[in-house]
């Protein structure tokens, strides 16, 4: 297991009138390699429970194994931000630096790499995201666009090498193109390189097309975890909990209930194209 | 980053009371009435009058002990330090030594009675704070300004830029623990490391929070616009200040008693 958490609860202000328990006993691992989309109504705890997963904040109760270590004690918190890069909201507000690539080289540079090892580190992660290393290594992050800043914040995560990385919301305020472009990079380096990703996202869309596994987080506990077919099945219960389901998932769910034998796993649109002119020509016949 | 969740100085502790309800221009003025009184106070008498009335106020606030302590951990370093500066380096009638160090009388009274007053000033003050939300308090801190207008003192945009200033020091937190966060993830150390380093790690929490802030005031004043916002002149408000009979009763006791301390004090 990349990531396992036990019996994990968090609590903001403990001990306050402020106090507010963010997370309740929370247990969940994610393996090498896997696509993990993780969902849930605002409020619900993602982002705080992300932060466990690098040691950003530590479990009020239960533990967290990285590789089957604890956190602190069995694995130090720089190796672990190592292993797991956390991309937050809004990244592009962490750029500082006056070059994208001194930007990009922040994390290598903090975990002490040689000046070759930095821009061998540079030049992929960049390429990762899809910018050209000529092009943009001397420029100033703050002359970009949004979603270029967005890739260079991303490709500075990416620069620290990590088997996995958690990105929450990292297409929201992006326009289409700018969301398109961070997906079929996110897409590429969980197929090519075999990174493990972690996805935060409010559109399900999204995440059922790209996702292997979908985790739902609700009042800071894990409601469901499974396949998105699996999950998106359970249509009635995310409507209930203030989410969406994918509007194909929503339609084939529909069709099926008046009786159209349409599979319910499809979340691509020339998919479900196929098997609604399928269903409709078996029922024709 | 723990840091600013344990920080209580300052902060608004929400519950009912009756000091919560009671008018926020007479928490200010009687502030400055008990500040003043400590000021004037010089001896231990006095200071046990004001103890004792303080415990009442805080019992009548429903604040808990532990946060009035943990209001006072920042200033511990400080009262130490005063009390080692006069305990040993006041001259006067020596009453114990340690060593080469000498402890006199005069030192010890006066080191004692100015932590004494240090934190009872601390106590009073996030009084205010704790059962006083920043609205309040600025809405009250214009009441009292009002009539300093006629001497051409902005009373309306003073307590408007301390109501913006309060209301994104929250956010402001929010935001550079959001950003050390993200720096911490890319291998950051804001805890250790040489003063060269240290420098260095803060620059990158410095810069983005600056961009940050200058993009904040640059929407805020956006929106203050398009809702006509131009100044104090004409404007109503949502919230009235009253005072009410308990408010009365309030002031009357509170002047009672620091009457009494100075007497107390002086003698």
């Amino acid at each position: 297991m990349l990531i396992e958490l036990k019996n994990v609860s968090f609590t903001y202000m403990p001990d306050t009138p402020l106090a507010q328990q963010a997370i309740k006993n929370v247990g969940f691992s994610v393996r090498t390699g896997e696509f993990v989309g993780l969902v849930g109504p605002t409020g619900s705890g993602k982002s705080t429970l992300i932060q466990h997963f690098n040691g950003l904040l530590e479990p009020l109760a239960g533990e967290v194994l990285i590789d089957g270590r604890r956190i602190g004690s069995e694995i130090s918190a720089l190796l672990v931000r190592q292993k797991i890069g956390v991309v937050f909201q809004f990244p592009e507000n962490q750029l500082f630096e006056d070059t994208v690539f001194k930007d990009v080289a922040f994390g290598p540079r903090n975990l002490k790499c040689s000046d070759e090892e930095i821009e061998e580190r540079v030049r992929s992660a960049l390429k990762m995201v899809g910018l050209d290393y000529f092009e943009f290594k001397d420029r100033s992050p703050f002359t970009l666009s949004g979603g270029e800043m967005r890739r260079v914040a991303i490709a500075g995560v990416l620069a620290m090498n990590p088997s996995c990385l958690v990105l929450d919301e990292p297409t929201s305020g992006l326009d289409s193109i700018g969301k398109r472009e961070i997906l079929t990079h996110l897409e590429r380096l969980n197929k090519e390189h075999g990174l493990t990703i972690i996805l935060i996202s409010h559109d399900m869309n999204e995440i059922a097309r790209m996702v292997d596994r979908v985790v739902v987080l609700n009042e800071g506990k894990i409601e469901f975890d499974g396949s998105p077919k699996e999950v998106f099945l359970k249509r009635d219960d995310l409507l209930k909990m203030g989410l969406d389901v994918p509007e194909y998932a929503s339609l084939l769910i529909k069709l099926n209930e008046r009786g159209f034998d349409v599979p319910l796993d499809l979340f691509e649109l020339n998919e479900v194209k196929d098997s609604i002119v399928c269903a409709l020509e078996r029922r024709s016949r | 980053m723990r840091a600013f969740s344990k920080l209580t100085i300052g902060q608004y502790y929400p519950v009912k009371s009756l000091l919560h309800e009671a008018d926020p221009r007479l928490k200010i003025v009687l502030l400055f009435f008990i500040l003043t009184t400590l000021f004037v106070v010089n001896n231990f008498l006095g200071f046990i009058f004001i103890s004792f009335f303080l415990l009442m106020t805080i019992l009548a606030a429903k604040i808990p002990f532990s946060w009035i302590l943990r209001g006072l951990r920042p200033i511990i370093f400080i009262v130490l330090f005063t009390l080692i500066i006069h305990f040993f380096f006041t001259a006067g009638k020596p009453i114990a030594t340690f060593g080469p160090l000498v402890v006199t009388e005069e030192g010890f009274k006066n080191g004692t009675l100015l932590s004494v007053r240090f934190i009872l000033l601390i106590i009073v003050t996030s009084l205010l704070t704790f059962t006083t939300s920043p609205i309040e308090l600025t809405d009250g801190i214009e009441s009292l300004l009002t009539p300093l207008k006629k001497i051409k003192v902005p009373a309306h945009e003073l307590a408007m830029m301390m109501t913006i200033a309060l209301r994104f020091i929250p956010s402001l937190l929010l935001e550079t623990d959001r950003i050390m966060k993200a720096q911490v993830s890319r291998g950051a150390d804001f805890e250790s490391g040489n003063l060269f380093k240290r420098a260095r790690n803060l620059i990158s929490l410095l810069i983005p929070l600056f961009i940050g802030i200058f993009k904040r005031a640059d929407e805020l004043a956006l929106a203050m616009e398009s809702r006509c916002y131009r100044g104090g002149e004409g404007r109503t408000r949502l919230r009235v200040l009253t005072m009410r009979h308990g408010d009365w009763l309030i002031g009357m006791v509170t002047l009672l008693f620091l009457i009494m301390a100075i007497f107390a004090g002086r003698l």
